[in-house]
């Protein structure tokens, strides 16, 4: 069961790296632990923020895919 | 903590992708004060790559005038400021590349009686001087004031390139303890210099000062990197503090700003004492 | 006791390798002191080369950074070099 997010953004229209950029920022004001859920669109950006967020030492907790955009829960590490 | 304008996200993206960097490190950049004294063949490319990363303020000292001989290498300028005073054009530049960019001018001459107050408003110095008194009074005046400072010297197809943080490494007078005597080491204006030798040399004092703002990666600290463009070979020599330092050892015996042109025997004194002033 | 023919070599810089036109010279100094091989450097090739390296106490400049194999020499007048040492004789630039 995926806790609920305490954060959401809707990076849904942005490109990469923009998308991955404004997921970082937002983390980096997150404490460890808390959750942040953002939406992108699929395809480039539903591969590409999810790897920059673990290569960056976060956790992926969930990827859901629908027809109004991918959403990636993560944990901030 | 301060929030980032759409724009300067997307300005400083490639700089907030770094692990290195992230938003964190883009803030001490933008908070950051650099001071960079003479915008000339090293000024100049360290100047832009500075104001590029978004170091928030930048000082400019320079008293000359842009010359076209400068144009070969001293990217700040252009040709339709021959003319202008190198502060004004710099300043002019580094706010079209960033307008985040506050740039201070100080169009004068560093002397003993100027510096200590000027240094004290800014957290790094560089210097791209090319004079040896000036060099020695930068460098005095940033251990004796505790400010960091990049220091550079390029000629002809070489360049020499150190960090110094007081109280972490050795400072210029380790290095070189005496100035040479006059007419030893040529200007750039006697000898000549491969205008791309002051690129890169200005780029890697650019470097360093950004990892000091951003407290990443290993400076030059106790390292003299020794550039030759023809051989396109890097050296680098281990340099230790000299605990017997005039300036920054462990007894300092300098420690007040002294006569810089004097030091460096510029001062055309003769043996018989007749005084020369300039 | 050196070796006549034991060679040490003096890698140059800026003013004194123009001024004896090579960036590096041989010198059958091996077994004395960094400051014997300058001396014997300073003997071959006189004035400006011997002003450069040497101050008017007969003392090696303190502008210039003296290098054994690529190490700072502590005390020239002591540190010894060996055959096939090379000794570095660095100046400052000032251009900017």
């Amino acid at each position: 069961m995926t806790r609920s997010p305490d954060k959401t953004i809707d990076l849904r229209g942005t490109p990469c790296p923009l998308n991955w950029v404004r997921t970082k920022l937002r983390l980096e004001e997150m404490q460890p632990g808390m959750v942040l859920e953002v939406i992108v669109d699929a395809g480039g950006p539903a591969r590409n923020v999810p790897r920059s967020v673990a290569a960056e030492g976060h956790k992926v907790l969930q990827i859901e895919s629908s027809n109004e955009g991918v959403h990636v829960v993560i944990e901030r590490c | 903590m301060t929030t980032f304008s759409e724009e300067q996200i997307e300005r400083y993206s490639r700089h907030i992708i770094l692990p290195e960097v992230g938003g964190i490190g883009q803030r001490k950049l933008l908070a950051a004060r650099v001071l960079i004294v003479g915008a000339g063949g090293l000024g100049s490319p360290a100047a832009l790559y500075l104001a590029a990363a978004g170091v928030g303020a930048i000082g400019i000292v320079d008293c000359d005038a842009v010359e076209i001989s400068n144009l070969q290498r001293q990217v700040l300028h252009a040709t339709p400021d021959l003319g202008r005073r190198k502060c004004a054009s710099a300043r002019e530049t580094i706010e079209r590349l960033n307008p985040d960019v506050h740039v201070t001018t100080h169009d004068l001459r560093l002397t003993s009686h100027n510096i200590l107050d000027l240094v004290a408003q800014y957290d790094i110095v560089m210097d791209g001087s090319d004079n040896f008194p000036t060099r020695y009074l930068v460098n005095d005046a940033c251990v004796m004031t505790g400010k960091p400072l990049s220091h550079a010297g390029i000629l002809r197809f070489e360049g020499q390139v150190t960090t110094i943080v007081p109280g972490r490494g050795p400072c210029y007078r380790c290095l070189y303890p005496d100035p040479p005597p006059p007419g030893m080491v040529p200007s750039c204006q006697e000898a000549g210099v491969l205008g791309a030798t002051a690129g890169l040399m200005g780029v890697i004092q650019a470097a360093e000062v950004l990892k000091l703002i951003l407290n990443i990666g290993d400076p030059l600290i106790g390292r003299l990197l020794l550039y030759n463009a023809l051989e396109m070979t890097f050296r680098e020599v281990k340099v230790r503090r000299d605990p017997h330092c005039p300036v920054c050892g462990d007894n300092p015996t300098v420690t007040a700003l002294i006569d810089y042109e004097e030091f460096c025997g510029l001062r055309g004194h003769t043996s018989d004492s007749e005084d020369t002033t300039s | 006791m050196s070796d006549k023919d034991a060679l040490v070599f003096l890698r140059l810089f800026g003013a004194l390798r123009d001024a004896v036109g090579h960036k590096e010279v041989q010198l059958p100094c091996a077994g004395g002191t960094v400051n014997e091989a300058l001396l014997c450097f300073a003997e071959q090739h006189g004035n400006p080369v011997r002003s450069f390296i040497f101050d008017g106490e007969g003392k090696p400049r303190r502008s210039m950074i003296l290098l054994l194999n690529g190490d700072p020499v502590g005390d020239s007048q002591i540190t010894r070099v060996e055959e096939g040492d090379v000794v570095s004789l660095l100046l400052p630039l000032a251009g900017g």
